[in-house]
């Protein structure tokens, strides 16, 4: 990562997959088959387009992309994707993060000023 | 005779799977009689319209009151079926049938001349067309809604309604009165509903337990059940048309044709790639899908149906298969996909939830089979 924005661009992102992947665990779990509708589809392929920006060559599941717009994956179908974008997310913060001086700290490129950073397993996505 | 009366299974009327009923039992026929001693009206007059039988009896619904109407006017029916089947050349046979008889007011067994159902061998009989209304027009939800008082409702309990229409006749005379003064309001309606979800789903696992083949008319009921489904699992993106029936190699084929109202970016696209005014569904009930029946179906395609055909059927296609349908795309630009018993349960699933729209799963279909096609 270069700067805090960039922090600020991740953290937002972990924590909207984060909340995606609970709410559609949710309903797989009463429903794994039903199919996702095209509201909450165009919604979750947003989220998994910025995630493959941000992962890079890091990616969280290989030859996956995001879901077509023609496709029509089930609720099981997405817990199954997002389980993977949040593992990859979780491997991106430990990868981005050092223990520094009884402190956890963000490694960026551009600020020479420490930035704090939470401990990475209170961040880990919990069921 | 009242029993008698409360089913008639030629016409079949009803939102039952088949078209057999069940007759009311003696209580409820006792109930029905006792509204003559209870309603002095009844007594001095008789009913002027006997649909309000179900505003004080429970079990009479309106499917009772379709099929006791059928049974009362079942010789002019009859009459009817016989000369709609002579104009269009529907073989008839004689079967015994129950006749009302209105010197009599009795029933008699009659030998009459009736279309038959080639599954159960049983008699049919036709009904106008513009006789049909989804729901009577004095119905027991209106009149609960309209004219059963609030605190009556808010008990809400059937039987208590039904005891207030039983003591208080005036709400349901007001009630008759005012259907009677809009009776021009009252039009047949359109005949086409989807079936309900639960049916939706009855219809497939009767399409799962079919064995493939033509053993058992299998055939015959996979085509029954396929063609209902799929009608109700497309509407309103594409009409359901007809089944329409062709002869080749000496076997009857059977078909599902949809009209193609663009009203779905697929079917738009489908219009402007292959020029499909009409979609055609090929209905296969064999294990494996051969060469022959995508000839068969290739060669339908042509004229209002356009270069896009589906091919309903119950497995997966082979990749010898596949490849044979990919290389008419490549060759003639004619499109086939197929349809399995697997795509049938994702639309079914689709139905019930109403998150996306079956036909979507056609068009997810249809792009899995464009991103196989050589570029």
């Amino acid at each position: 990562m270069k700067d805090a924005s960039d922090v600020e661009i991740f953290e937002k992102l972990e924590l909207q997959v984060h909340s995606t992947r609970h709410e559609i665990a949710e309903l797989s779990k009463k429903k794994p088959n039903d199919a996702l509708n095209t509201f909450k589809l165009g919604h979750l392929n947003s989220l998994l387009l910025k995630c493959n920006s941000l992962l890079g060559a890091d990616v969280a599941l290989d030859g996956f992309t995001s879901f077509g717009e023609d496709q029509v994956p089930t609720n099981s179908d997405a817990v199954f994707v997002l389980a993977h974008y949040t593992d990859a997310l979780h491997r991106f913060r430990l990868a981005n993060t050092t223990y520094f001086d009884n402190k956890f700290h963000w490694l960026v490129s551009k600020s020479k000023e420490k930035l704090p950073a939470p401990n990475p397993a209170y961040r880990k996505y919990k069921d | 005779m009242l029993i008698e009366l409360s089913e008639c299974d030629e016409v079949g009327l009803g939102g039952s799977h088949t078209k057999k009923g069940k007759r009311i039992g003696t209580k409820t026929a006792n109930q029905v009689l006792s509204l003559f001693r209870n309603v002095p009206h009844y007594n001095r007059s008789g009913f002027t319209h006997f649909e309000e039988i179900q505003f004080f009896i429970d079990a009479i619904g309106k499917d009772r009151i379709s099929d006791m109407f059928c049974n009362f006017v079942k010789s002019f029916l009859i009459d009817f079926t016989i000369q709609q089947c002579r104009e269009v050349g529907i073989p008839l046979a004689t079967v015994t049938s129950d006749v009302y008889q209105y010197t009599t007011n009795r029933l008699k067994k009659e030998q009459v001349t009736l279309p038959l159902n080639p599954e159960t061998n049983e008699g049919i009989v036709l009904v106008p067309k513009h006789w049909l209304r989804y729901t009577p027009w004095l119905n027991s939800d209106e009149f609960y809604s309209a004219f059963v008082p609030e605190q009556q409702t808010e008990i809400a309990k059937p039987n208590r309604v039904l005891t207030f229409s039983r003591y208080d006749f005036n709400a349901v005379r007001a009630y008759v009165q005012k259907k009677e003064l809009s009776q021009n309001d009252c039009k047949n309606d359109p005949l086409f509903t989807q079936i309900p979800i639960t049916s939706a789903r009855a219809s497939l696992s009767a399409i799962k337990s079919l064995p493939t083949g033509i053993k058992d008319t299998s055939d015959k009921k996979y085509e029954r059940e396929a063609s209902r489904l799929l009608a109700s699992l497309l509407y309103p993106q594409l009409d359901f048309a007809n089944t329409q029936g062709r002869t080749e190699d000496g076997v009857l084929i059977r078909d599902l044709i949809f009209y193609n109202n663009r009203q779905h970016p697929f079917l738009t696209d489908l219009w402007d790639t292959y020029h499909s005014r009409q979609l055609v569904f090929e209905l296969k009930n064999v294990k494996e899908i051969e060469r022959d029946h995508i000839y068969q179906l290739n060669r339908y395609l042509t004229n209002e149906f356009g270069l896009f055909g589906v091919l309903l059927t119950r497995n997966r296609l082979k990749s010898a298969m596949m490849k044979n349908i990919t290389q008419l795309w490549s060759g003639q630009r004619r499109c086939i996909i197929a349809i399995t018993d697997e795509d049938l349960d994702l639309m079914v699933t689709v139905y019930e939830s109403k998150q996306r729209h079956p036909i979507d799963v056609l068009s997810m279909k249809y792009s899995q089979f464009i991103a196989n096609c050589p570029s």
